[in-house]
């Protein structure tokens, strides 16, 4: 582990209560002080003294010269201390010698004018009243050996055995003890009189010394400059998901992690801060990952289990150290490592079962016959007399409806998936050597036949100290994916008639459910006739070496390589949904490679010190050079002769192609970093990074920031609230980043061959050379976007950190937003479809933004404990220039769907704002409509200077801007219930003000329908839905042209996502079997879902409205065994 | 502890040294997967790959959706089926800047614009030719390509941008300038004079463009040129240019097909038998039948576009919409009009010309057995005598030979012809008296069950209410249909006739008629299509006399020629009928919302308003 060491010297843990102000408190130490010899020096004996460095022995003969008091101390003992640099002026002298003797193994005791120097725990005599016992245990009843136990309020201390038991002996008996042991939460108990004590240590820490994982660095919470979030292990796994980054939805204020599909394996996306680039190529806004300190793409591939902790950095003083490649926010993912001391094994299961039980359902039987009557009607105002003639279905379509056989087809496509995850680890090690390895595997079976992922991760690693300068190590990460997909299915059972067999007297899929060609949406789940199989092996190694020459400097060198090898193999047989429906006679594959190596080689030194007590300073530099190389390959035949051949004998087809590619870039850096520290109240950061990326054409650009916090509650006048207030910082930070996540080349203009794409014979055999100019048009003045932010941040903690409030207030400007901009047209274009694009530097835009994170022990008894967790994020995006190349600003471009004012990728159509009701017929004449006809807000038209008010036919012209795809917040409310062995969880989250273009809502009128549909019809004058038209050419259909405005409706909810029960076995039990731990549970996903569109309750929005892979519910059942 | 910092320091210089170093040279892109622009087009290999690319963007068109629009509908020929492309078909108001079809085409032109101008850039300077010649003769595609390109693009958009040098040497222009209508003429033709005198005569390939297809451009736009005055001047020149190609056929390596005792020369053109080395086409759309194509198999889908409602009504009578040979029937789009079913054609059964019959299918066989039921007949006004009459399948495997899809693919139209015995869907151009077609046992839909005799437009069938509703029934067009080349029943992979020679002909009456009134030589070229459109035993009854010779005359023979081939609204624009008079008199449905003032051009695309800084001097073409 490279850490970066902010615990400066100068924190320590000195109490700083003994010089309280308040009266309480002041009485308090005036009674200890009347009853301590170390009340002499209280009374301002203050010294001045310089060493630059000098031996403790001379400091000693100087504080004696000044104050006269005597040093008592054996020189022999002494001969192993440590030199001590101070410059202190007019400081108590208790103050200076804690100072000196901080980092020595020395402590000391005042009696009368004599400073009595001793090694720590050789406790000087004392005038004792009482001796006190005690034992210290884990809420196992496991007790802890080397717990530190403090008398409060002076430097008395010990610790406790082997065994956990300590003994101290106290001048009254009534002190306060102070027990503290690394990763339990410190314990303040009143020992008032008892002799034998036991005191149960709680797991945890003080948020305030917990350790955040900055870029290269870790600090502790308290010196924290940045806007961090931090989610430990314990929360991602104890909801089980099978991607880490699952875990993050609404524990992080300002991550907006949404879920779009039910896919087996697919990844949520997420998105720090809201949108600031306006790339149409995926994933320019995906923040960057950094685990276990280097940079990976593949985060789906670490196991959840193997996650120690995830932090997020968000604002740009905090990312500034990643420079370019942090500008969407960076998350930080460490991994759990091992321990020297005992080995720990972990086995962790989960087995869980998903099915949508309620997705909706077409049309059945009668009520689908009704539907086909009522869009008769409308076409033909009159009742049909005849189901073939009128109705225009099959005569096996009417066939099968007197014989009475109807099919669900939502039913006969989903089936019941389900989703185990099976993990196993091992740590362990000695004071020199500690390694890890864990092994896991994870199953899921989606909701479509044929739609599975397996996943078999290892990661394994070792470190080793070999002497006190060479540390090194090698983490490795080894992921083998299998992985088939299929096509969305669902959507299809909307548009074929409920009818006819879907299977035949054999059991087999019936390829024409009613013999009159219509082609059964489940053709491809019948055996080997379509398979889409992806296989992955991803391999991550990452050796380091790290030198400590010197006590606070190190210097780390990582080298980390990754290698991803993924084929897909896709076969369609001419039995398989796609080839039936349009009678292709042949089979075809597909054999694609995708080969991606990189490698990243960081140099980081660190170097800290404190200079004169009260300043401590460190530094962090860091080389950087990443290097991202892809090779692709990929056969298409068609016109195999055997099924069995998959895709796995391209050569036997009568047609092949076969194209290859080579794509890289690299990015280099120069960073450094500046912590100042003065007293831990005032703290400032300042970062600079210069980063050079390949695919721009002026390459190299620097991104400076600063930020400084200032711990208000430190200062003698908030001393007084110390009682209530635990903790209070300010915290602001300015910086830049940028972003230059284009693909490479664009800066080239180059000649491709397009053969493979647009092949062209001109009549002969084969195809001839096409070579064609890049669809990408060099720009010579590409250069880095950039984002200007401003964070100011608040923390709070109230009543001994039982209430923590953390709070952001961000806002950014991006300049010179890149974007493929597309050019005129006239300038030519790749083919007819595809106009050149050009990277540019196109816009600007405003993020504004406010995250609050709220932290409560609502109850927090040894029996029973709630804890709850509230995060709340706003934000507001608005794209406020669009720079064509001219001075103005273009206010909006159509056809790219931007729009200076509002959110980047706002949504653009008809505002369907009801049904025209029957009475108003006369009123929707005027539109060309009639009642029935959807009903869209309109803009008027000013012709000659007279506006018609917006009445006229409805036209593309009439389209406005929707809504926003991005919620107005979000809202995550993660609740803990702990009653003795039982624990229970309930995570509750929200997004409001999206507007989502739901699918589901977008069947209307087509062969079937979802039966929840409420449409118009004569009789029922409903808002919900237009009247639904048979399709004829005697009646015009008025809705059919504005179906988009249906979907699209508010996609505001509020869910449960899960709910998890646990039950863990009591320690005794368990250890008498040798088991630290056991726990099982159980969770439920999804279980309540309200939605503000009551459109919208069959479906979970979350999806933002894809419907092709819906979420489910999901029932999860699992173990948490350690040893 | 000074020994230890030095190493350090030495370790520190390395280390950054290293990086500098490193970086330096990782900082520049590799990227073999290209080569440079003067790499590739300076020698023959890439330059020549440069003239094959002038030819990709034209397959977006012919035969394509996107084109079928713009090129044939808003005319007196069709209809919209069900409100489809309505925009263009109904001039309503969805043609607006954001219409998808038009900004493919508006693409395509400007793309396929920049290839041949970067083409025409680098024929001075490219390697490897043994002489300047052979370079002319290579970059003369280049000019004829362009000239193409603009042609389209004046006669759809107007006078909009006129460019000639290549985006990679002039850059972005992101104020471009409108250019006069004339100035285009006069760009185009002087291309095509390159073309006419620099290409070959022969082409090793039949898709690649040699001399004859110059002309044939040339007389085409030399004629349309009179559109914008100095009639005569342009009309002789397309006269010439026709006259060139009409008198030097064997030359040129053309010919036009005659007729013999069984078939005319017109049924020869669309003869799927004739399709891939077809005399008459001058410039064609070559299709490889392996797919080696832009859009793959996705091609010769105007079929599907023309096509009936096969699958509602026509299953009652044994159809259906997944037969190969008729198309899919679920992309319906294009219905022909009143105007070209009764007027253009003669609407009569023994007409000697053979061009309706050789244009539509209006002979729909069964797909598969069907017995007619009683509740058909009544539906259908049939006479009770049909009733339990079957209808026998004419689906059966190829019977050869004209196929060329593998073993095991059924047609129909293969069994149960003789007599059309199979016959299920019948829908003539002539009318059928009423108590004859009750007694037919099989769908009748003619013109009379198909039109409003008071309007001419189809019927509406609320209007209608006794009548049996025939709106989704009608003749489909055949011409790019052949069994021979059905692939799936979407594709059809024929090649696509974009210039014939039968269409110079037409060119070369209209250029005499415009230059000098010679209706003596229009007359003569109008004879020889009309000539060959009849069986040789008929041939008499088509002749024409110079007196009947009009413009009018000729752009209605133009409709029986070339109906469908991608030329109507072309022709209505520059014989001046595109007009909301003539349209009403032709097909009223289209005239209902023509509006002169806009519609002779079209809206300019949206995404290029987007993404020039001077939109205001393009507008929306006046929409």
């Amino acid at each position: 582990m490279y850490t970066f060491n902010t615990e400066f010297q100068c924190r320590r843990n000195t109490p700083r209560s003994l010089k309280p102000l308040i009266i309480m408190k002041l009485i308090i130490a005036l009674i200890i002080i009347s009853l301590f010899q170390a009340s002499a020096i209280t009374r301002a004996q203050n010294v001045t003294i310089s060493a630059n460095p000098a031996t403790l022995e001379d400091i000693f003969s100087n504080l004696h010269k000044q104050t006269g008091y005597n040093f008592i101390y054996n020189s022999l003992m002494l001969e192993s201390a440590k030199p001590v640099y101070i410059e202190a002026t007019n400081k108590p002298l208790k103050q200076v010698l804690d100072y000196c003797l901080s980092n020595q193994s020395f402590t000391y005791v005042i009696e009368d004018k004599t400073v009595i120097i001793t090694q720590k725990n050789n406790l000087p005599v004392m005038k004792l009243a009482q001796v006190v016992k005690g034992t210290v245990v884990d809420a196992k009843g496991n007790s802890i050996p080397g717990v530190t136990v403090k008398v409060k309020g002076t430097n008395t201390l010990t610790s406790t055995d082997v065994d956990g038991v300590f003994t101290l002996s106290l001048p009254t008996g009534n002190e306060i003890l102070v027990f503290t042991f690394v990763g339990y939460q410190s314990q303040e108990v009143s020992v008032a009189g008892k002799t034998l004590l036991k005191i149960v240590l709680e797991e945890g820490i003080s948020k305030l010394d917990e350790i955040v994982v900055v870029g290269y660095g870790t600090v502790k919470k308290r010196d924290l400059t940045g806007a961090v979030s931090s989610v430990k292990g314990a929360d991602i796994v104890s909801n089980p998901v099978s991607n880490p980054l699952e875990a993050l939805q609404g524990r992080v204020a300002g991550l907006d992690v949404q879920r779009s599909s039910g896919q087996a394996g697919s990844s949520p996306a997420l998105l720090v801060r809201g949108t600031r680039s306006l790339n149409a190529t995926g994933g320019s806004s995906d923040p960057l990952y950094v685990v276990d300190g280097i940079q990976q793409s593949n985060v789906a591939a670490l196991n959840p289990n193997d996650i120690e902790s995830i932090d997020v950095l968000k604002d740009a003083s905090s990312t500034a150290i990643y420079g370019s490649q942090g500008a969407n926010g960076v998350i930080i993912v460490t991994t759990k490592k091992a321990k020297a001391g005992k080995t720990q094994i972990d086995v962790d299961s989960y087995y869980g079962i998903n099915g949508f039980a309620k997705y909706p359902k077409a049309l059945q039987g009668d009520a689908w016959v009704q539907y086909l009557k009522d869009r008769f009607f409308a076409a033909n105002l009159r009742q049909p007399t005849d189901f073939v003639t009128d109705l225009g279905i099959t005569t096996a379509a009417k066939n099968a409806i007197d014989a009475g056989q109807y099919v669900d087809w939502v039913n006969e496509t989903l089936k019941m998936g389900n989703q185990q995850n099976h993990h196993v680890a091992i740590r362990g090690g000695s004071e020199k050597v500690q390694g890890y390895l864990s092994l896991g595997f994870i199953n899921e079976q989606g909701i479509y036949q044929g739609d599975e992922l397996k996943a078999y991760n290892t990661r394994a690693g070792a470190d080793v100290q070999f002497n006190k300068i060479i540390k090194a190590g090698v983490q490795s990460n080894l992921n083998w994916r299998n992985d088939n997909t299929t096509n969305s299915r669902v959507n299809k059972a909307f548009g074929i008639a409920p009818l006819g067999l879907a299977y035949n007297a054999d059991g087999s899929v019936n390829k024409f459910p009613l013999s009159d060609g219509t082609v059964s949406p489940i053709a491809n789940y019948a055996p080997g006739v379509f398979v889409n199989n992806t296989k992955d092996l991803y391999l991550a190694i990452t050796p380091y070496v790290e030198l400590t020459p010197l006590k606070n400097l190190s210097i780390r060198s990582n080298f980390g390589v990754t290698l991803d090898y993924a084929r897909n193999g896709a076969f369609d047989s001419e039995n398989s949904y796609n080839a039936l429906s349009v009678n292709q006679p042949y089979k075809e594959a597909t054999y694609g490679t995708n080969f991606n190596y990189n490698y990243i080689w960081e140099n980081i030194i660190n170097y800290n010190f404190t200079f004169k007590m009260d300043h401590a300073f460190a530094f962090t530099g860091i080389t950087s050079l990443l290097n991202f190389t892809t090779e692709n390959s990929s056969i298409y035949a068609q016109g195999l002769d055997y099924d069995a051949f998959l895709y796995f004998n391209q050569g036997a087809a009568t047609t092949t192609r076969s194209s290859t590619k080579y794509t890289g870039k690299d990015l280099a850096s120069f960073s450094g970093r500046f912590n100042y520290s003065y007293k831990g109240k005032y703290l400032l950061t300042i970062t600079d990074r210069f980063d050079g990326a390949s695919q721009l054409v002026k390459k190299w650009s620097q991104f400076p920031s600063a930020a400084v916090a200032w711990r208000i509650s430190d200062e003698n006048f908030m001393a007084s609230t110390k009682n209530w207030l635990s903790n209070l910082k300010l915290r602001g930070g300015y910086g830049v980043s940028g972003n230059s996540n284009i693909p490479p080349y664009v800066s080239q203009t180059n000649v491709v061959s397009n053969s493979i794409s647009t092949p062209v014979t001109l009549g002969g055999s084969a195809t001839l050379p096409i070579y064609i100019l890049s669809a990408t048009v060099a720009n010579p003045d590409l250069t880095w976007e950039k984002s200007y932010n401003t964070n100011i941040g608040l923390d709070i903690s109230l009543f001994n950190e039982r209430v923590n409030i953390a709070t952001e207030a961000y806002y950014t400007n991006t300049q010179g937003i890149l974007y493929n901009r597309v050019l005129p047209s006239t300038a030519g274009g790749f083919d007819a479809k595809t106009p050149y694009v050009k990277y540019q530097n196109i816009g600007t835009s405003v993020n504004r933004g406010f995250e609050a994170t709220i932290d409560v022990r609502v109850i927090a008894t040894q029996k029973f404990k709630w804890n709850s967790i509230v995060t709340y994020t706003r934000t507001d995006e608005k794209l406020t220039s669009l720079d064509l190349g001219s001075s103005v600003s273009a206010a909006s471009l159509i056809s790219l769907n931007l729009f200076t004012g509002s959110p980047i990728h706002p949504t653009y159509d008809w505002k369907k704002i009801g049904i025209w009701q029957t009475d108003e017929a006369v009123e929707a004449a005027k539109y060309n409509l009639r009642p029935g006809d959807v009903k869209l807000q309109t803009n008027p038209i000013l012709t000659n200077g007279v506006s018609d008010n917006g009445i006229h036919p409805y036209t593309a012209n009439d389209k406005t801007i929707v809504g926003h795809p991005n919620p107005n917040w979000t809202m995550g409310w993660q609740n803990t219930f702990v009653y003795k062995n039982f624990d229970l969880n309930i995570f509750v989250n929200a997004r409001y003000g999206q507007t989502i273009v739901a699918q589901l809502l977008g069947y209307y009128n087509g062969v079937n329908q979802p039966a929840f549909y409420n449409y118009w019809t004569p009789n029922n004058p409903t808002n919900d839905f237009p009247q639904p038209y048979q399709s004829s050419t005697s009646r015009t259909n008025n809705n059919t042209a504005f179906i988009s405005s249906l979907p699209i409706v508010d996609g505001s909810y509020i869910k449960i996502k899960n709910i998890t029960l646990g039950y863990t076995l009591p320690g005794k039990i368990g250890s008498k079997v040798g088991i630290s731990k056991l726990r099982f549970y159980g969770t439920a996903y999804n279980t309540f879902i309200y939605s503000k569109s009551p459109l919208l309750k069959n479906v979970d929005p979350e999806t933002g409205g894809s419907d092709s892979f819906p979420l489910y519910k999901q029932i999860v059942f699992g173990m948490n065994l350690s040893f | 502890m000074k020994s230890s910092y030095k190493k350090l320091k030495i370790g520190l210089i390395l280390t950054c040294s290293l990086v500098t170093f490193s970086c330096k040279k990782a900082l520049e892109e590799y990227n073999p997967s290209t080569v440079t622009v003067d790499l590739a087009y300076n020698n023959k290999t890439g330059y020549e790959g440069l003239i094959n690319a002038c030819y990709t963007d034209m397959y977006f068109f012919y035969g394509k959706v996107d084109y079928i629009g713009p090129s044939e509908m808003g005319t007196d020929l069709w209809v919209s089926y069900s409100g489809q492309d309505s925009g263009l078909t109904n001039y309503d108001a969805t043609l607006i800047p954001s219409y998808g079809t038009l900004k493919t085409i508006w693409g395509g032109w400007y793309s396929c614009i920049n290839l041949c101008n970067t083409a025409i850039y680098y024929a001075p300077s490219v390697q490897g030719y043994a002489t300047p010649a052979d370079v002319n003769a290579k970059v003369a595609e280049a000019y004829f390509m362009r000239a193409w390109a603009y042609f389209g693009l004046v006669e759809q958009f107007g006078g909009v941008v006129l460019k000639t040098t290549p985006t990679s040497q002039a850059g972005i222009d992101i104020t471009p300038v409108r250019s006069s209508e004339t100035a285009f003429y006069d760009q185009i033709i002087s291309d095509l004079q390159f073309a006419c005198a620099n290409l070959p005569m022969i082409q090793p390939l039949k898709g690649r463009i040699a001399r004859k297809a110059a002309f044939a451009m040339l007389a085409k736009v030399c004629l349309q040129r009179t559109r914008l005055g100095d009639v005569q001047k342009y009309a002789a020149m397309a006269l010439t240019a026709a006259k060139e190609l009409i008198d030097n056929q064997a030359k040129y390596n053309c010919a036009l097909y005659q007729s013999d005792a069984t078939a005319s020369g017109f049924a020869k053109v669309f003869d799927g038998k004739n399709n891939k080395n077809n005399t008459e086409f001058l410039w064609a759309q070559t299709i490889d039948l392996t797919g080696l194509n832009p859009d793959g198999f996705n091609r010769g889908r105007t079929r599907q576009y023309f096509l009936p409602d096969l699958t509602g009504k026509g299953v009652d009578w044994g159809t259906n919409g997944t037969g190969v040979l008729y198309g899919r029937a679920n992309a319906k789009q294009y219905k022909p009009s009143n105007y070209l079913l009764t007027s253009i054609f003669e609407p009569n059964q023994n007409t000697p010309d053979t061009r309706f019959a050789n244009t539509f299918t209006y002979k729909y066989y069964a797909s598969a057995a069907k017995t007619i039921t009683a509740a058909i007949a009544t539906a259908y006004q049939k006479d009770p005598s049909v009733v339990g009459k079957t209808i026998p399948t004419s689906t059966a495997f190829y019977s050869g030979p004209d196929y060329f899809l593998a073993a095991g693919t059924t047609f129909e139209g293969e069994i149960n012809t003789v007599n059309d015995a199979a016959l299920s869907i019948f829908t003539p151009n002539w009318t059928i008296p009423v108590a004859t077609k009750k007694t037919l046992p099989y769908m009748v839909a003619d013109p009379s069950d198909l039109f409003d005799p008071a309007t001419g437009n189809y019927k509406v069938a609320s209007s209608f209410p006794n009548d049996v509703d025939y709106s989704g029934i009608f003749p489909a067009l055949k011409k790019f249909s052949s069994k021979m080349y059905v692939y799936t029943n979407q594709d059809w992979m024929g090649d696509f006739p974009i210039i014939r020679l039968g269409e110079v002909y037409l060119i070369a009456a209209e250029a005499a008629l415009l230059n000098n009134n010679d209706q003596f030589t229009a007359a003569q070229y109008v004879n020889v299509i009309r000539a060959r459109a009849a069986i040789t035993s008929r041939q008499s009854e088509m002749v024409v006399l110079p007196g009947q010779m009009t413009v009018r005359y000729i752009l209605n023979e133009r409709a029986r020629e070339l109906a469908g081939e991608h030329t109507r609204w072309y022709d209505l624009k520059r014989t001046g009928f595109l007009t909301k008079a003539y349209l009403q008199a032709t097909n009223p449905t289209v005239a209902v919302n023509f509006d002169a003032a806009k519609h002779t051009v079209r809206p300019i695309p949206q995404s290029f308003l987007d993404a020039i800084v001077n939109a205001k001097d393009f507008g929306t073409n006046g929409y």
